[in-house]
């Protein structure tokens, strides 16, 4: 049974995959844009930003999804479930990737900055070259922890009918009666891509962590 | 110590010269610093001492603006600034810390990237020098400061007298006219330190201009022309190192002096 409920559910890893990574890397964007509004000299544009990252965070994601895919057809915005479920997450994720790069900024000692200045390095230079590659390097087991979140709740998606993971295994539920079995198989598909993952960054992390130290 | 120098530098002509007057600086109401005046000719070295609290670092800090002061004016190697509580335009502020190089009591290298990057990096963005030609200052600069096999090495490899020569050759490599250094050996063993001293101690016999905030007491009696002494934001006295530290004028620099010198 395995053997046939395994072939049908796993058509919906490429899905899974391009939901969260495409939410990932949009998301991580825009939270870069937000990280730096959020640091603005302007006091307007940090109120803005600040009060995006807190709704967007309190909002669950199944309801930006429906919000987004439901809601917004009533103003002539009609989009793919794919498209919908990119957006909504990219979206959840912006704020999250800018509350993880804030963390990492803040553990970058002043000194770094100063260091910089000293030298008369340029803003530019600073923040490309000194600031943000450190700052990268700290928040990576907490972008890592996060994309795992994302994957796994990517499988809403499966609610606005984006044919991911999940959504493979509610058919083969419906249609070979072996719920338990599917679910599990679908379970099963979770941990190995979050294994596989948490072995990536762990790995990277840790060559990292040996060549350079930690700040 | 057996730090070897290879060939030493010629003695080159350092026009650096500073002249700070009435600087000083206040959050609000306090007064942190107030009324510094301090004239020095290229190459000399003057030390800075005294009790913590004394605004030694913030004086030396200001030079640079890493810290901005409220009232007075700076003259280093050229570049003129008059303070005034915020940071000058972009040019004047480059060109103050282009003509100076600070070293840190943390040493403040950049760990995610390697000891020749460290002192290559600034040079290609400041400079605008090629990858060879600051790989090439690098390599004079490492031997200078006697540790040429740690072009590869990232900084956390390194003990704290090594990281500390290396900053003092980031530093160098933008060639500044003055090098301030904020209590440069405080972070570290004393034993460690000397090897941090020994460099400086090199770098002023080529003539650099120096102005260093220590609590090394030798280093400021042997090495230095002049020492300051500082307290509650203010110059106690100022003098030849020798007659500062035999005969000092002030009685607040005679009671430090004593706690440091009898212990």
């Amino acid at each position: 049974m395995i053997m046939e409920l395994l072939p049908a559910i796993a058509r919906g890893v490429g899905l899974t995959l391009y939901v969260t990574g495409a939410s990932l890397l949009f998301g991580g964007i825009i939270g870069l844009v937000l990280v730096g509004a959020v640091r603005s000299p302007v006091a307007i544009v940090r109120a803005i930003a600040t009060l995006y990252i807190n709704i967007v965070r309190v909002i669950p994601p199944i309801t930006w999804l429906f919000l987004i895919y439901f809601g917004l057809p009533q103003y002539a915005l009609r989009l793919s479930t794919i498209q919908a479920a990119i957006i909504g997450f990219s979206i959840i994720a912006s704020a999250f990737m800018a509350e993880i790069y804030r963390s990492g900024l803040l553990s970058i000692p002043d000194g770094q900055r100063e260091a910089a200045h000293a030298l008369g390095l340029s803003a530019v230079t600073t923040v490309g070259h000194i600031i943000t590659p450190q700052a990268f390097r700290v928040a990576l087991p907490a972008i890592a922890t996060y994309g795992i979140g994302l994957l796994k709740d990517s499988a809403l998606a499966s609610t606005i009918g984006v044919r991911e993971i999940t959504y493979y295994a509610q058919q083969s539920a419906k249609q070979t009666h072996e719920g338990l079995l599917s679910f599990i198989v679908a379970g099963a598909l979770y941990i190995v891509i979050s294994l596989v993952v948490a072995l990536v960054s762990r790995q990277v992390d840790l060559r990292l962590r040996r060549k350079i130290g930690v700040a | 110590m057996g730090l070897s120098f290879g060939t030493k530098a010629p003695r080159t002509t350092h026009s650096g010269e500073v002249a700070v007057s009435g600087l000083g600086k206040s959050y609000g109401a306090s007064r942190v610093l107030s009324d510094v005046n301090l004239v020095m000719n290229e190459g000399e070295v003057v030390s800075i001492i005294g009790p913590s609290g004394a605004g030694k670092s913030t004086f030396l800090r200001c030079l640079n603006y890493l810290e901005t002061p409220t009232e007075g004016t700076i003259e280093i190697g050229g570049a003129r600034v008059v303070a005034g509580g915020k940071l000058p335009d972009k040019a004047r502020l480059d060109h103050l810390r282009r003509v100076t190089g600070m070293v840190f009591q943390s040493f403040n290298l950049f760990p995610h990237l390697t000891v020749m990057e460290n002192i290559t990096l600034p040079q290609r963005k400041v400079l605008g020098a090629s990858k060879e030609q600051a790989q090439e200052v690098a390599e004079k600069l490492l031997k200078r400061v006697g540790l040429p096999d740690k072009a590869k090495a990232y900084p956390a490899r390194l003990s704290g007298g090594q990281q500390q020569r290396i900053a003092i050759a980031r530093a160098l490599a933008l060639s500044p006219k003055v090098m301030l250094f904020d209590e440069p050996t405080s972070a570290l063993d004393p034993e460690i330190g000397l090897e941090v001293l020994a460099v400086m101690r090199d770098l002023a016999d080529e003539g650099m201009t120096m102005l260093v905030v220590t609590h090394e007491m030798h280093f400021a009696r042997d090495v230095s022309d002049r020492i300051m002494v500082m307290g509650n934001g203010g110059v106690l006295e100022i003098g030849p190192s020798e007659q500062v530290m035999s005969e000092p004028q002030n009685d607040r620099t005679r009671q430090f002096l004593k706690a440091v010198l009898d212990r």
